[in-house]
């Protein structure tokens, strides 16, 4: 099993996991979010800043992402992903939606976004490479083609359509979505080595 | 954009490295999110694809957002909660009391600028007329104005006051203000600044909030953005909020929240 943040020595209180502190959220209990936020604000706004390129709109986007994780707690089914991914999947899809939103040149339907409830993200392949420190993953993403590195980052970062990949990269649209998923592919290849090594190096 | 295009699983298939960096439009994305929902394959590959993809977002390097963001998520979760639970516990389609806001809106006729002008005077004569003791809370006059921000810090400043902080949601991000209640609770005052003007025909109005339920806290007429309400209840407030309603307002609150505070367990 893979170990998150050791709690820290008992002061009689035990620390709750992620995924207790969404069933409180469900269960109407603010102070979950309060903690939930604590632990992941940096990594979300740091996701969100990254995508939005825009510290004012980022903030936006945490707030609302946590907000729908409030909101759409009931909806979490542990068996997916854990809460984490869950959580970082919202601030994703808010961060991506505000980028298209901003973009004047998009046709976007005025409809609210889909609830994060039908994001569907598994990471239960995550338990084959592990939890990853982020220079493995940095390393493993550097391992890619540039070409394949790229459209991912045009895609997951960058907020753009397989459409406008191909406009931005004048590759056409067939070459687009095969770099997508020889990257994927091989990022996959990546992590499983790295988890296989940080496996094999013990700590 | 009605007609949302149906998928095969070998389309899916095709789409999943797009569909797990979201990198589909919209109406695709709502495609195959309706094709997984209810199609009895597993999708090995989204779900594959989609656990490398969560890798992604640990790559930024972690930042502290502002300080400030917190107090505004909370209360952002604390006007949500405060909602609901009162949604929740708002006698549903009853057959007692309906709006009586809502039910003057029912019987008007189709209104013209100028009508609504007319019936909002009217109302605005109704409601002064009915309300004398909380002509003191809608004084006009800087000096009135004055003078109950005085008595305010004043009950504030007594030994064993309860003084809350009040803070505008989302809707209106700049509310400020705080709730004081007398040491023996049952009397005190509602402070807001930085509320927009009330649209025409809407006024504020005040409620307390105990057990899920709001009773009106009386309507808070504002100047220059700033709102005061002499206080008075015998029963027990956890929450003071602050909704828009309809000029003569409502027996329950009908939008959302717009400031609040808590006041006590």
């Amino acid at each position: 099993m893979n170990r998150a943040v050791d709690p820290p020595p008992t002061v009689g209180v035990r620390v709750p996991t992620d995924e207790q502190l969404i069933e409180r959220a469900a269960a109407l209990d603010p102070t979950a979010i309060d903690q939930l936020y604590e632990r992941y604000k940096s990594m979300a706004y740091a996701l969100a800043a990254r995508i939005t390129g825009d510290a004012g709109l980022a903030e936006d986007v945490v707030q609302d992402a946590f907000l729908g994780v409030w909101r759409n707690a009931s909806r979490y089914m542990a068996a997916r992903a854990s809460a984490r991914t869950w959580l970082l999947s919202i601030v994703h899809h808010r961060a991506i939606d505000a980028v298209r939103r901003r973009r004047p040149t998009s046709e976007l339907p005025e409809a609210d976004a889909p609830p994060p409830g039908a994001l569907v993200v598994s990471d239960a392949w995550m338990e084959v490479a592990g939890r990853l420190d982020r220079e493995a993953i940095v390393a493993a993403l550097a391992s890619l083609p540039d070409v394949q590195r790229e459209a991912i980052e045009l895609a997951y970062f960058g907020g753009l359509t397989q459409q406008e990949m191909a406009a931005r990269t004048g590759a056409p649209l067939g070459t687009v979505k095969s770099r997508v998923r020889l990257g994927l592919l091989g990022l996959r290849e990546a992590l499983e080595r790295a988890g296989a090594a940080g496996r094999g190096g013990g700590t | 954009m009605s007609q949302v295009r149906r998928l095969d699983c070998a389309a899916v298939a095709d789409l999943a490295p797009l569909f797990v960096l979201g990198a589909l439009p919209d109406d695709e994305a709502a495609a195959v999110r309706d094709h997984l929902a209810t199609c009895p394959e597993a999708h090995a590959e989204v779900q594959e694809l989609g656990g490398v993809a969560a890798y992604l977002a640990e790559l930024p390097e972690p930042v502290e957002p502002s300080a400030d963001l917190k107090g505004r998520l909370m209360t952002a979760v604390e006007a949500d909660l405060a909602q609901r639970r009162l949604t929740a516990s708002a006698p549903m389609p009853a057959p007692t009391p309906i709006s009586l806001a809502a039910e003057r809106e029912r019987r008007r006729p189709i209104v013209t600028w100028r009508s609504a002008l007319q019936a909002a005077a009217v109302l605005l004569i109704g409601v002064l007329a009915g309300w004398n003791l909380l002509l003191l809370g809608q004084a006009s006059s800087a000096e009135q104005r004055a003078a109950l921000l005085r008595q305010a810090v004043a009950v504030a400043g007594q030994p064993g006051a309860q003084v809350a902080g009040i803070s505008g949601t989302d809707v209106q991000p700049a509310a400020r203000g705080f709730v004081v209640l007398s040491p023996g609770g049952g009397t005190g005052y509602l402070v807001v600044d930085g509320l927009a003007a009330a649209p025409t025909g809407k006024v504020y109005q005040a409620w307390y909030v105990a057990d899920d339920v709001a009773r009106s806290a009386g309507l808070v007429t504002t100047a220059d953005g700033l709102g005061i309400l002499p206080l008075s209840t015998d029963q027990p407030v956890q929450v003071v909020a602050l909704t828009v309603e309809p000029a003569g307002g409502s027996e329950q609150p009908t939008s959302p929240i717009v400031a609040l505070g808590r006041v006590g367990g």
